[in-house]
């Protein structure tokens, strides 16, 4: 009897000094599964999740929060979301946006800028260039397209364009080209369709 | 043990996994000297054609260019320059049908040959004894070389010496089906090519140079041999597709694998196509850019398939025409094996088209299921497994694509062209890439924002820490100050000059809006400078002109149309609508259009008061509702009421100006316009004190500048109006003395006024508005119940430059009505 | 215009899936020919029921899956399929066997998977695994070589004992089999049997049915199996991995064997030439679809097989081995491709720098 209680003791010691070590040995900082979740969603820091930025959002999912609030990231994303974290697959929150739009970034009408720098203080990632009373100008390559800046310019002169595709971004959808047809008896080309859809 | 050196140099050959045996089909195109192709009616010599970026254009449209002139210019090796490909005129600089797969247009350079074509405008050939490898380099740069087997890499870029070289591979391969144009240079122009190699040699001095031709070409190879001296080995390679790959290539001649992501020169070699060569033995010795090349025209159809001497930019359909072919053709740029099908035959010839395929457009064979033979897997000169790329490709899998190196294809075709099921694998695999480049990319951007996302909170977070620091700071000091001596400093500024008191509030009110710190200065400056300028107009008539206009442009860029009508006779005036304009410019360009007719004698000047009129009545309009819900509670005798609804029809009466009196428009409509807002502002002289400096300043000499102070008095008086009625620290705002600073402040000051009374005025007033009525609409911006409030609401509703806010307010105003 | 903008390569070898295919069939006449001269008129009615059977199925379940059944069939592969069924079906078995046969590999071994190039097993050998665990006696039912039976068998008996099970004379299938009274079986039978009674080898082989090299017929039939098999290497058809390794693997195996002095060892010869060695080396395990994809997998995948040949052959139940055995190894073929993925260039590059 006293040999069992002594050696359960024992044991129960000996275990709850190496779960007690591993604890201090193998910590985790931070939640990992946050830093997971942040790496898929798109960083464009737009707030359309009802968070500040994707890192809260990425916390947020961590503790629970639905998946489908990102539409920047679309159905992709959501879909990544749900491979990393094992569950089923929802669809992107209809109420969030109601379709993916093509990637766009923000252009400003630059003769209609006032220098009010409201964009500036709205563009998360420090896309603007401006000063007070100076004319604005995005960093079209740092624009996350997350649209911030839209709402708060003053005379509306910030519109999102959608990327044009270049020679460099083609997804080789050869299916989606028209031909053009060409006069050659003129010599010079002249296109009926447009070279590119 | 020989070395490795020596083993190369004794012709052993190594051999590389993989590859095909397809037709060749090279033994009846002509390979005899080259005839050289006419010009066509209008070359298209894009601005890219080569990897990298695109130099910067140097030529202008409608100027003339002489054959070999640069195009473009660039210090930049990765961006070597374009040549005019003859004499001509440049007729455009625009989006032209690239030579490129999609198709998608790209900027080019469109220039017609004039007829007589005897002027060039080559560089001065270098001589022998001052070649050095840096000069060759630069060059070669200046030349435009890019290479020309295929990818197009600049040329200066690869023989910038930085690393040593061991062997220098001239490719001479030439593996694809049809493709001799290589061949045919090899042929006939040996002695230059390998002229062009020692060039080669001169600026990399490899220890070893090799001409590497494939067994099938005898001709070439003797060529060479017979002209190739000691340095120079000239390699017969057995024929076998792809072994014009660079990869592939190096492995044959040299045994070396080269690993991912590493280039040939990491491993001290390096290859070169030939037709390189030969481009910069002309650039060397001629001082001739790259400006035409040899291209093979052949295929089904060509009923004499040969080569031509072809000038960079030719149309492919020019090209076409000289087999008399038709356009219903599809012509196919590059080899059977690796070329693409050129949606558009206006797409030009650039330096990296060595062959344009005329063939039976093959019926697209049903594709079958993979029935995983393998052979695709067999023929790979990658060692990769095409069926599983394919199984990966259709489902989308681009993390399993990546781990089966998809992006280490070389896109050869070898695995489609063996495949027994009919299966376009590299169209796949393209799709394939694309897609995970643009996931890369994805991923590349989203790092970058995730970094400037954090970085700025970093910085916000530190700037609030310092602004709290400060803060503190001035108010411990203030207190000291207050304590140690009886004279507060502040107090006695203010006193001495009371307009600084604007400032110093600015100051404080744009602190608490996160405005850079700096701005107060920005405006003090400017109201400075504006002053200075003020005085000197009043004076001098005509510098105010200059000074305005100054101020026009540093306000924005001036783009043609509205820096056209400043440079007309009344300019000051011009200046000043300009300014009006830009303000609204947005809002309406298409009445914009429409009012400009009804201008006459001054056009110019005319053409920009009436746009600024019609945006301006445009905009009464649609503040209109608020105007007239607002006359019943005119009676209420508030002044602030009365004077925004004066201002909305003298803005009325101003717009209807131009049309019934436009020769004098210009003029007339600034001083009416002035004088309207005056008037209004007038009807509360208890709370515009400074408007009598204001109108004092309006009524001197020039009415030019009396317009432009007026209508920044106007707005800042609207924005004082609302600030009164709301907001007792936009006090400091009225006081000014100096109109320029005035405006300044207060334009900016209304727009943010605006947006924030929006929300204010409803929340405070929803409030008071049930305690006195029965009025309880929660989204009603001017409650018609609480004069006081209402009023600042209607004005700034009128001063609102935004139509959705006047949209807005209408609608609530209709609602309230309705009520 | 129209939009047919292809993507290179615009030029392909000629060599299609239906030519693969009806190169296969063509492959497997010598060795049909061989199996006809010996065992009669039963071995062609087998394949043309199975082929019946399996071409009928391809077309319902292609039409039931909403697409064109004449796509499906112009590959030829659901005729292969039959085909090696009906070979590898003893030849007088009963009609139904071929028929159920031939709509189980296409219905459910190959299109409930996806159809052609889907199917994770071999759908010949599934369905002959199937009728064999359902029926196993009649598919062990080999009756001898016509020249071993005491009379000959007529073409309308074959037909008889096919769809009827008896012959004009109202002999079963059993009886005629039997020589001097009791069954001859077949030789792998007789030397596993043999084997189980204590006999040594050498006596085994003096049986009736052994001929100079292995069973009598059988030897002649695997050879011209081989022969088939080594036209499908020179037409490229195959590629050699497979049949390479299998075979030398099942060599070294049963040399080791022998070398080890195993009691129920049978010799090489035996193994090589007997039941469906040389069919299974050549026509069945190189169907690409169910086998391993690179070629060193594919050896691996072949070497399996003949381990599992071997194995069964000498141990198990079963007295031939070639379909269980390759079922075995479809399913061991993801694992192996997994592992046997080919280095691709520039990853693990060894320099010898010198």
């Amino acid at each position: 009897m006293i040999e069992a209680i002594i050696a359960l003791t024992v044991l129960a010691a000996i275990f709850g000094g190496i779960l007690g070590f591993a604890a201090i040995r193998y910590r985790v900082e931070g939640d990992p599964i946050a830093d997971q979740v942040e790496q898929l969603l798109p960083q464009t820091q737009c707030g359309q999740c009802g968070h500040p930025g994707c890192r809260p959002y990425a916390e947020a999912i961590a503790k629970g929060e639905a998946i489908n609030k990102c539409p920047p990231g679309g159905q992709e994303t959501v879909e990544k979301l749900a491979d990393l974290l094992g569950v089923e697959v929802p669809e992107l929150d209809a109420s969030a946006q109601e379709k993916e739009k093509p990637k766009s970034v923000a252009f400003i009408h630059e003769e209609a800028c006032i220098g009010c720098t409201k964009c500036i203080q709205a563009c998360p990632v420090d896309a603007i260039v401006g000063a007070n009373k100076q004319m604005h100008t995005i960093i079209t390559k740092e624009c996350t397209g997350c649209e911030l800046c839209v709402a708060p310019c003053p005379t509306d002169c910030i519109e999102m364009r959608p990327i044009a595709q270049t020679s460099r971004t083609w997804d080789w959808q050869l299916n989606k080209i028209d031909i053009a047809v060409i006069d050659v008896a003129s010599g010079s080309a002249k296109l009926e369709e447009a070279d590119n859809a | 043990m020989r070395s490795w050196l020596d083993k190369i140099k004794q012709g052993q050959l190594w051999r590389y996994q993989g590859g095909v045996h397809p037709a060749t089909k090279k033994d009846n195109i002509d390979c005899g000297k080259p005839e050289t192709l006419t010009l066509a009616k209008q070359l298209v010599v894009p601005l890219q054609q080569h990897i990298g970026s695109p130099a910067k254009v140097c030529v202008e449209v409608g100027s003339t260019v002489k054959t070999g002139q640069a195009l473009t210019e660039s210090r930049f090796y990765q961006s070597p320059p374009v040549h005019a490909p003859c004499c001509g005129t440049v007729v455009a600089i625009e989006a032209r049908p690239s030579a490129h797969p999609s198709g998608i247009s790209e900027l080019a350079v469109v220039i017609e040959p004039s007829s007589i074509q005897n002027e060039h405008a080559f560089m001065a050939p270098l001589l022998e004894a001052e070649l050095t490898p840096e000069l060759i380099c630069e060059r070669v740069h200046q030349a435009g070389i890019s290479g020309m087997g295929g990818a197009g890499f600049p040329a200066a870029l690869k023989i910038s010496p930085n690393k040593p070289l061991n062997v220098l591979i001239i490719n001479g391969a030439e593996c694809e089906p049809y493709i001799s144009s290589d061949d045919c240079l090899m042929r006939n122009y040996a002695e230059p090519l390998l002229r062009g190699v020692s060039l080669l040699e001169k600026a990399l001095s490899p220890k070893l140079v090799i001409v590497a031709v494939e067994d099938d070409k005898p001709g070439a190879i003797k060529a060479l041999q017979a002209a190739a001296g000691d340095n120079i080995v000239v390699r017969a390679i057995p024929t076998k597709y792809p072994s014009g790959g660079e990869k592939q290539l190096v492995q044959v001649l040299t045994g070396r694998e080269l690993k991912a992501g590493q280039l040939p020169i990491d491993q001290g070699i390096l290859v070169h196509n030939v037709g390189t060569a030969y481009a910069v033995q002309r650039a060397v010795d001629h001082g001739e850019p790259l400006i035409s090349r040899i291209v093979t025209l052949a295929g089904d159809h060509v009923g004499e398939p040969r080569n031509y001497w072809v000038a960079i930019g030719t149309p492919v359909s020019h090209l076409l025409e000289q087999q008399k072919l038709g356009t219903h053709h599809q012509a196919i740029m590059g080899g059977s094996m690796m070329g693409f099908m050129l949606p558009n035959l206006a797409s030009p010839i650039v330096k990296t088209a060595n062959c344009i395929l005329v063939n039976n457009t093959p019926a697209q064979a049903q594709e079958q299921a993979c029935i995983r033979c393998g052979e695709c897997a067999q023929a790979c000169p990658m060692g990769l497994l095409p069926q599983q790329l394919y199984w990966y490709a259709k489902g989308d899998d681009l993390e399993k694509s990546r781990s089966y190196k998809l992006m280490d294809c070389i896109e050869c075709g070898a695995c489609a062209y063996v495949c027994p099921s009919a299966i376009p694998l590299v169209q796949y695999y393209r799709q394939t890439k694309a897609k995970v480049r643009a996931e890369d990319l994805l991923a590349q951007e989203a790092e970058r924002a995730k970094q400037r996302f954090d970085a700025r909170k970093l910085r916000l977070e530190k700037e609030q820490a310092e602004r709290k620091a400060r803060q503190k700071q001035a108010a411990e000091r203030r207190l000291q100050q207050a304590q140690g001596a009886g004279n507060d400093p502040v107090k006695a500024a203010l006193q001495r000059m009371q307009n600084k008191q604007v400032e110093i509030k600015a100051i404080e009110n744009e602190q608490g809006e996160l405005v850079p710190d700096n701005s107060a200065a920005i405006a003090a400056r400017k109201a400075r400078k504006a002053q200075a300028r003020a005085a000197k107009d009043a004076k001098t008539t005509n510098p105010a002109v200059a000074a305005a206009l100054a101020r026009a442009k540093a306000k924005r860029e001036v783009d043609g149309e509205q820096s056209a009508p400043a440079k007309s006779a009344n300019p000051a005036v011009a200046a000043a609508i300009a300014r009006a304009k830009a303000k609204r410019n947005s809002e309406q360009p298409a009445e914009a259009e429409g009012s400009k007719p009804a201008t006459s004698a001054n056009p110019a000047v005319a053409a920009a008061i009436a746009r600024a009129k019609a945006k301006k009545a445009q905009r009464t309009d649609a503040s209109q509702p608020d105007s007239t819900a607002a006359k019943p509670s005119s009676t209420s005798s508030n002044p602030a009421v009365a004077a925004a609804i004066a201002r909305a029809k003298a803005k009325k009466q101003a717009a209807e100006q131009p049309s019934a009196n436009a020769k004098d428009a210009a003029v007339a409509a600034a001083v009416a316009r002035a004088k309207a807002k005056k008037a209004s502002q007038s009807e509360q002289p208890e709370l515009e004190r400074p408007e009598n400096d204001a109108s004092k300043t309006a009524s001197s000499a020039n009415p030019a500048v009396a317009a432009a102070i007026a209508r920044a008095k106007a707005k800042k008086a609207q924005a004082e109006q609302q600030t009164q009625g709301e907001n007792a620290d936009a006090k400091p705002a009225k006081s000014s003395a100096n109109p320029a600073v005035a405006a300044a402040i207060a334009r900016a000051k209304a727009k943010k006024l605006a947006q924030e009374q929006q929300q204010q005025t409803q929340n405070e007033h929803s409030e008071d508005a049930r305690s006195v009525s029965s009025s309880d609409s929660p989204v009603e911006p001017a409650d018609a119940t609480s004069p006081p409030k209402r009023s600042a609401a209607v004005a700034k509703a009128i001063a609102a430059a935004k139509a959705k806010q006047a949209a807005k307010a209408a609608s609530s105003m209709e609602s309230d009505n309705d009520e | 215009m129209t939009n047919n903008l292809l993507s290179s390569p615009f030029i392909r070898k000629p060599l299609r899936t239906q030519t693969l295919m009806f190169w296969v069939m063509v492959c497997l006449l010598p060795g049909f020919i061989a199996q006809s001269y010996y065992f009669g008129i039963g071995t062609l009615v087998q394949v043309l029921l199975a082929s019946s059977a399996a071409l009928a199925t391809e077309t319902a379940t292609q039409l039931l899956r909403g697409r064109s059944p004449a796509a499906a069939l112009a590959d030829n592969s659901a005729l292969v399929t039959a085909v090696l069924l009906g070979l590898a079906l003893p030849a007088y078995a009963p009609w139904w066997a071929a028929v159920i046969g031939g709509v189980f590999a296409i219905a459910v071994v190959k299109q409930l998977y996806g159809g052609l190039g889907n199917n994770l097993f071999n759908p010949a050998m599934a369905a002959y695994v199937l009728l064999l665990v359902s029926f196993p006696v009649t598919m062990t039912s080999w009756i001898p070589p016509q020249s071993l039976l005491a009379e000959s068998l007529s073409l309308s008996d074959g037909l008889r004992l096919i769809f009827t099970g008896f012959t004009r004379d109202g002999f079963s299938l059993v009886q005629i089999a039997s020589v001097d009274g009791h069954t001859l079986a077949t030789p792998l039978d007789a030397v596993k049997t043999g084997l189980s009674q204590g006999l040594m080898t050498e006596e085994i082989l003096q049986g009736a049915q052994f001929g100079a090299i292995a069973g009598h017929g059988w030897q002649v039939i695997n050879l011209a199996y081989l022969l088939g098999g080594c036209a499908l290497l020179y037409l490229k058809v195959i590629r050699w991995h497979l049949p390479v390794a299998f075979l030398v693997s099942l060599i070294v195996l049963a040399i080791w064997g022998q070398l080890f002095g195993l009691t129920n060892a049978a010799p090489v010869s035996l193994h090589l030439l007997s039941g469906a060695t040389m069919l299974g080396a050549f026509f069945i395990i190189t169907d690409p679809v169910s086998a391993a994809t690179s070629p060193r997998g594919r050896m691996i995948f072949a070497a399996l097989i003949a381990l599992f040949v071997y194995v069964i052959r000498t141990w198990g139940g079963y007295p031939d081995a070639v379909a269980f055995s390759v079922l075995l190894a479809n399913m061991c073929v993801p694992m192996i491709d997994h592992f046997t993925k080919t280095r691709v260039y520039g990853y693990n590059v060894e320099h010898d720098d010198d």
